[in-house]
């Protein structure tokens, strides 16, 4: 073969693997050609992060025109005519900013990823399937009246989003769908109610009785109740008790672990496939919200303050949305919104400002049913009678539309039933039934004082239930913890699994509002919610939970924060935020010291002990970045949990890990046979021997670990950071190794992953004028090539708030302070 | 081939391929390349001009929406990390990406034309 032959055989293989490779999918790659044209690929995504100058734009099925003004923050103020206009125009410039992110979340809620990415993400779609979520969306968006202003609301939000993803070509869609080779999918109005459904999932399907069977399974039923209690040994509650100067102990005897009880070890199995839970507790810890008010008497300016700081799980772009809206003599709101949810879920109007934490009560119960067939049961019985079970096939499809997988779910009258190691058991869960929330919101955004929006709250917002602080100009504050919480026969506890072939196993309805948690301006003068118990043992109405779902350290700093001060700043409330003090390190730190000494009396001490009690009482019990002593501090809590609840490991896993406000308790109690190390024979270890143990092992472990102490190693900034990973966790997408201060049990908890933390930190004082300040970590763009993708992520990560604009008319926003105008006209 | 005909070429490849790619995308650099190779009897190194071209008429694009506000290199610096390469190699894919296409399917056509040249009987 000539060399110019070869040249046209090595030419003609060449063209055709580029043409290939530009064409087709190759592994993981998607195709090139669509990725590196520079008009329609990777290149062209940057595009859409830009905002225009000055563009006007024609909208289908808008009444009237919408100015949309963005600040220098990348803020949308918008301004309408008609709040249906105004929640339309928020569809369009949220699909502008954040169409991936729309597209993504809904899929993942509704059980629809795998249309997106094919089979790979098939169990992932199957558990909001098989927990009947879309079926549940469904029935939601059914009960909603059609003429309703909340229900006009949601469809015209929808018919902005769908007039940006008509405006596009395939050269501006964002850049996953082109890593994706996929296309954004048309929006439907039920993707808002699959969104809400979702965080109901994210919020609030923790199942405590899902940890005692386990635990009675291996410790026997009373010491698994002594510690996985009902109420928090320690706790200052939402509800202020009143004469309570400070947080209460409820100190019992801990019943010492026995023999397993082998009804539990049977019910144990039933929770394997509904098991909705982290045994590691990692989120349990992590969401983390805290929220308090100051009434205006114990304000400096005499203007109630409110400030607001739900922890959830940290992404790029951001789980939140910076909005306002007004319609002039209707509507004047800011604060942030879900994308692909038409309302603003946190933030203020001209008259109040409110904000949630999680409440964590427990909604979610089992029931082990009795059916005809146990491979393809059609009936179930309910007292003494055959019931048809109601079927639906769920059809998985790829992205070519081609099913991939089939399940057939099947309901009783509680909900979807799965069968669990040969039992069939079905559940009933508050998110699963009928609630609007949306129009809740809707209500919310319109109250004029703290009555009207508890009032507007609790008519229609009833999963996931959320404890909801507002704070109104006439300087008043209130907190209630609003949901439906279901009440249950017998004791009323949550904790059994339930024979479900009696209808007396039945919920017999919900708590009336009044017994609900609540406060208005109570003398004290301050509310604070961060998790912890909503109400004392002695207050409260019925069960509602459990301590393994609260979190009582939080609520302490705050409270003991808000007593110490008269004259409460906005500095103060911003400071406050990022605190980094710690109640939980207070309690824990002097026992470890105290045990190192005691060993050393008893001579069982050594010099890695005195050297770790000494690093120890050295340190400021603050998780502050440059502080190098809260890593021994952590390590030693982790080696003294896992040396104190071994008998609670099974298989080399502990099943759950009961909360250090237990661990405080066992403290108070030297003595007890928990202490012991069941597997040392022979040696019956005492509290001091656990603790010193522990930090003797601790030191050990971090010096291995970061180095000698004063190295640097051991600095928290190297020790802990935030990891918020973009939704396809592309690692250029995302922004990793954050230092961040805060630890456990601290304002500002920073988890071990770093995926969860502050979402969204607000400020607002109620005065005359109302002022705001607020940031997340993120931006409000979803491109990751824009500017605005993560240019609030400074402000986050140095616990600055930045000053919230909010004018009453477009004319009120400066030329300077806009960075872009966006003009929406009725299509002719 | 003087440079000046040299470059008039590359820069007549460069705008068929930036107006190619405008209109149709990626795939319209092969149709370009092919169509120069086959047309453009004289030249001598046909490859190299059209894959010089096509990398021209990309680079042409990219300037032009730099111009307009398009941050290229927080492109080039994100999907250098998708693909786990630097920035400069991303971008430097995209342009081997051009000439390739457009280079290959000039010596594919300049081949073509080639064969029936020699096939066809030489004038007197």
């Amino acid at each position: 073969m000539t060399s110019r032959h070869l040249t046209k055989v090595l030419a003609a293989i060449v063209l055709a693997a580029s043409i290939y490779a530009g064409a087709r999918p190759i592994g993981p790659l998607p195709p090139l050609g669509n990725l590196l044209d520079p008009v329609n690929g990777a290149w062209s995504s940057a595009g859409n992060g830009i905002l225009p100058r000055n563009v006007t734009i024609r909208m289908p099925r808008l009444n009237g025109p919408v100015e949309v003004r963005y600040d220098a923050r990348g803020v949308p103020h918008i301004f309408a005519t008609t709040e249906v206009d105004a929640y339309r125009a928020l569809g369009y410039v949220v699909a502008r900013d954040r169409l991936f992110q729309l597209d993504i979340q809904t899929r993942a809620a509704s059980g629809r990823l795998t249309e997106l990415v094919g089979s790979r993400a098939l169990e992932l779609d199957q558990s909001p399937r098989q927990m009947g979520m879309p079926r549940a969306a469904e029935f939601k968006l059914a009960a909603t009246n059609p003429t309703s202003e909340s229900r006009r609301i949601l469809d015209a939000y929808g018919e902005g989003i769908n007039a940006y993803i008509d405006s596009l070509a395939p050269a501006d869609y964002p850049i996953e769908y082109k890593l994706l080779n996929a296309k954004p999918e048309r929006w439907h109005s039920i993707n808002s109610i699959h969104l809400l459904n979702r965080m109901g999932w994210t919020l609030a399907s923790g199942n405590p009785d899902n940890t005692i069977v386990r635990a009675a399974a291996l410790v026997g039923d009373k010491a698994a109740e002594s510690v996985f209690p009902q109420h928090t040994p320690i706790e200052e509650p939402i509800q202020p008790e009143p004469g309570w100067t400070g947080p209460h102990n409820h100190f019992e005897q801990i019943a010492a672990p026995g023999a397993p009880d082998s009804g539990a070890v049977e019910l144990s199995l039933l929770y394997h496939h509904f098991r909705t839970d982290d045994p590691n507790a990692e989120s349990h810890t992590a969401f983390a919200s805290n929220n308090w008010a100051v009434s205006a008497g114990r304000t400096k300016n005499g203007y109630a303050l409110l400030a607001g700081d739900p922890h959830l799980e940290l992404t790029l772009p951001s789980i939140w949305y910076e909005v306002q809206l007004v319609v002039p003599g209707k509507l004047d709101v800011y604060g942030v919104t879900i994308p692909g949810a038409p309302a603003v879920v946190i933030g203020f109007n001209r008259h109040i400002a409110w904000t949630f934490t999680n409440t964590g009560a427990d909604v979610l119960d089992f029931y082990r049913e009795t059916v005809n067939d146990s491979v393809n049961p059609k009936q179930y019985k309910l007292d003494g009678q055959w019931r048809p079970l109601i079927t639906r096939v769920e059809q998985y499809r790829n992205q070519r539309g081609r099913v991939i997988h089939t399940d057939t779910v099947r309901y009783t009258h509680r909900g979807p039933m799965t069968l669990e190691q040969g039992h069939w058991v079905s559940m009933r869960w508050t998110v699963l039934e009928p609630s609007n929330e949306l129009q809740a919101l809707y209500d919310a955004s319109h109250a004029q004082n703290t009555h009207e929006f508890q009032d507007a709250i609790a008519r229609n917002f009833l999963a996931p239930a959320q404890n909801m602080l507002v704070a109104d100009r006439s300087g008043s504050i209130a907190i209630r913890s609003t949901g439906h919480f279901p009440i249950r026969p017998g004791d009323g506890s949550g904790q059994t699994i339930r024979d479900g072939s009696l209808s007396a196993s039945d919920w017999r309805g919900f708590w009336p509002i009044d017994k609900y948690p609540q406060s208005f301006n109570p003398a004290q003068g301050f509310l604070a919610s961060a998790n912890q118990e909503p109400e004392a043992p002695e207050a409260e109405y019925g069960y509602l939970g459990t301590d393994h779902g609260y979190e009582a350290w939080r609520a302490l700093r705050i409270n003991e924060l808000l007593r110490a001060n008269a004259r409460v700043t906005p500095a103060d409330m911003i400071r406050y935020q990022t605190d980094p003090s710690s109640v939980r390190a207070d309690v824990f730190v002097p026992y470890f010291i105290a045990a190192a000494k005691i060993q050393t009396d008893r001579l069982r001490g050594s010099a890695t002990l005195s050297s770790a009690a000494a690093l120890l009482a050295q340190w400021d019990r603050k998780y502050t970045l440059d502080n190098q002593r809260a890593v021994l501090f952590e390590t030693a809590m982790q080696e003294l949990a896992d040396r104190t609840w071994d008998e609670l490991t099974t298989n080399g896993n502990r099943i759950a890990t009961p909360s250090t406000p237990v661990l405080a308790e066992l403290l108070t109690q030297p003595n007890n046979a928990w202490w012991d190390n069941h597997l040392t024979v022979g040696v019956v270890e005492d509290r001091d021997d656990i603790l010193a143990q522990s930090l003797s092992a601790a030191y050990d472990i971090t010096v291995k670990k970061y180095g000698t102490p004063n190295a640097g190693g051991w600095r928290w900034s190297r020790i802990r950071f935030a990891n918020i990973y973009h939704l396809l966790h592309i690692p250029s997408f995302s922004a990793l190794n954050i230092p961040v201060p805060g630890g456990v049990g601290t304002l500002t908890p920073s988890s071990g992953s770093g995926h969860f933390g502050p979402s969204w930190r607000m400020v607002v004082e109620m005065g005359p004028e109302v002022h705001g300040w607020g940031t997340f970590p993120g931006g409000q763009s979803g491109n990751p090539f824009s500017p605005r993708y993560k240019d609030h992520l400074s402000f986050w990560e140095e616990g600055k708030l930045q000053p919230l604009i909010f004018p009453r008319r477009s004319a009120d926003l400066p030329a300077a302070a806009t960075t872009a105008t966006l003009k929406l006209e009725p299509a002719r | 081939m003087s440079t000046v005909r040299f470059i008039t070429r590359i820069v007549v490849v460069a705008i068929a391929c930036a107006v190619g790619t405008e209109w149709i995308g990626w795939a319209s650099l092969p149709v370009v390349g092919l169509i120069y190779g086959v047309t453009d009897r004289r030249a001598r190194a046909r490859g190299t001009v059209a894959a010089l071209g096509a990398v021209l008429g990309w680079l042409a694009i990219l300037g032009i929406a730099a111009a307009r506000g398009t941050d290229v290199r927080a492109v080039a610096v994100n999907m250098g990390g998708v693909f786990q390469v630097s920035s400069v190699t991303f971008a430097l894919m995209t342009l081997i990406f051009a000439a390739l296409l457009g280079g290959t399917a000039a010596v594919l056509g300049a081949s073509v034309i080639d064969a029936r040249s020699t096939k066809l009987p030489k004038p007197d």
